[in-house]
């Protein structure tokens, strides 16, 4: 069976109104970079293990591996590419350049998506560590990581709200 | 890494659901959360031809008290039974709330949590699933219809001794009554993993009360190690009348290997030890040790 059928999804995407058409058995994540241009998440296991996928759909991290991309008709999508708030993404760039929580970079964007939501959540050390363990990393170590995020907590505590 | 081709179905409402699950009985899935169907879908270890979506029908990710039963709607999401924003509007026993939220909590990671339902859970039937350990213990009735009407069975007749469910082609779970208990029960719950967020070696359920100091009512369940999960009824006759100071020495771990035995007499010894690991603490947590 060929792909006879092709649905119109529409949906925002780092604040822009996109409209596709798609057949219902390409993920999210395929869509994002073949017809969107949206390069930073990609697929690597395919099978919800190492959230290289990762992206914020409706304000939440979901595995963009296992959504295909008719699903996400309506939803509000961000990547790493534009995350909600410039300065946020600036100071997450920031922390982990400075903290080298970046070598290869495969991982990197699902990263960059469980960082924010921390942030704007504001969630406890903790509860912070546990939600980046969702994600895999063959290269830091996850300290690098962890390091990052723990600093800009902080950051975010002291300045009262976002850095 | 691209599933096989198929049609794509989001019905609003759930008649129109079932009636499509009823035409397409031969080929036709349920998606739900999608974490443990699109990871087959994209091995090809699954290519349905039809494909019906869930997530557009909201009756099912309701979740409510009725008459001291606790309603989940099929489509209700892991995680939310960790958000307290979702729980405390439903005035359970804390211990009991707090207990979903844990066991809610164990689940894979956050997206996957986030995604993931109940329902799908149950219709998975994985002996490593949260869910079907809660269900067991808690003797949950599943609540399932399909386009020719509903019908209501206990967890231990919905899961077969081989795994298998009772779903016949052209079913749905649509909610999950689990009859709130008492505040009197007190719970343990002890999960045994090689890594945080790695699937679990071996999971264990216990809930008391107790009376004078000394244990009255006991229900004890054991999980993942097992090919499904099982109540042990041997170490909960063991249990029921002793002093509540117990404690996890060799005599409570070695009566609950004996009772995981007499469930699954071919286990790896290794399992069996992370068995009774399981037990013992899931039972010291429940007697306040
Ligand atoms: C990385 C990772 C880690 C995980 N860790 C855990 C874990 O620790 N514990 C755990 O329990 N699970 C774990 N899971 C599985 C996860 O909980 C799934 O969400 C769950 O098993 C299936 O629910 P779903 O809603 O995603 O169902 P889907 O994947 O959509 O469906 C699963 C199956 O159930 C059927 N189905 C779905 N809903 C219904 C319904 N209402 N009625 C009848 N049939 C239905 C589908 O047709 C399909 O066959 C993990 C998954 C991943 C990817
Ligand atoms: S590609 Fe989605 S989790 Fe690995
Ligand atoms: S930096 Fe290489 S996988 Fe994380």
């Amino acid at each position: 069976m060929e792909d006879t059928e092709l649905h119109t999804v529409s949906f925002k995407l780092n604040g822009h109104v996109q409209v596709l058409q798609v057949a219902p058995r390409r993920s999210l994540t395929h869509v994002l970079d073949q017809e969107c241009g949206m390069k930073s998440a990609r697929v690597g296991c395919g099978q919800g293990d190492c959230g290289s996928c990762t992206v914020s759909v409706d304000g939440v991290p979901i595995r963009g591996c296992l959504l295909f991309a008719v699903q996400a008709d309506g939803a509000d999508i961000r990547t790493a590419e534009a995350l909600a708030d410039p300065a946020m993404l600036a100071a997450i760039r920031k922390a982990f350049k400075k903290h080298r929580a970046i070598q290869c970079g495969y991982c990197t964007p699902g990263f960059m998506i469980l960082a924010e939501y921390i942030l704007r959540n504001a969630l406890p050390l903790d509860q912070a560590v546990q939600t980046l363990s969702a994600n895999l990393c063959r290269c830091t170590g996850y300290s690098p990581i962890v390091s990052a995020v723990t600093e800009l907590l902080a950051l975010r505590a002291e300045n009262g709200c976002g850095p | 890494m691209y599933p096989a081709p198929f049609l794509y179905h989001r019905p609003s409402g759930l008649h129109q659901a079932l009636e499509l699950l009823s035409r397409h009985k031969t080929d036709g899935v349920i998606l739900a959360g999608g974490q443990s169907l699109v990871p087959r879908m994209n091995l090809r270890q699954e290519t349905p031809k039809n494909v019906v979506d869930l997530n557009r029908i909201a009756d099912l990710s309701t979740l409510a008290v009725v008459d001291d039963v606790l309603e989940i709607g099929a489509m209700v999401r892991h995680q939310s039974l960790c958000w307290d924003a979702e729980v405390s509007g439903l005035s359970l026993p804390s211990g009991f709330a707090q207990l979903l939220g844990r066991m809610a909590g164990a689940i894979g990671n956050l997206p996957i949590r986030l995604r993931g339902t109940i329902g799908g859970s149950l219709a998975n039937a994985s002996p490593k699933a949260q869910w079907a350990l809660l269900s067991l213990l808690l003797d949950a009735d599943i609540v399932i219809e399909n386009a020719g009407g509903a019908r209501c069975e206990r967890y231990a007749e919905f899961l077969n001794r081989d795994g298998r469910t009772t779903l016949k082609p052209g079913d749905m779970i649509t909610r999950v009554k689990i009859k709130v208990p008492s505040a009197h029960w007190r719970y343990g719950f002890a999960q045994l993993a090689p890594q945080q967020n790695r699937p679990t070696s071996a999971f264990a359920l216990a809930a008391v009360t107790l009376q004078d100091a000394c244990v009255r009512d006991c229900r004890i369940a054991v999980g993942a190690c097992t090919p499904v999960p099982c109540r042990l009824q041997a170490l909960e006759d063991w249990l029921s009348g002793r002093p509540a100071s117990v404690d996890g020495g060799n005599d409570l771990a070695d009566v609950a290997k004996a009772a995981v035995r007499q469930q699954a007499f071919d286990l790896e010894p290794y399992l069996e030890h992370l068995a009774a690991v399981a037990i013992t603490r899931a039972v010291a947590q429940a007697l306040g040790h």
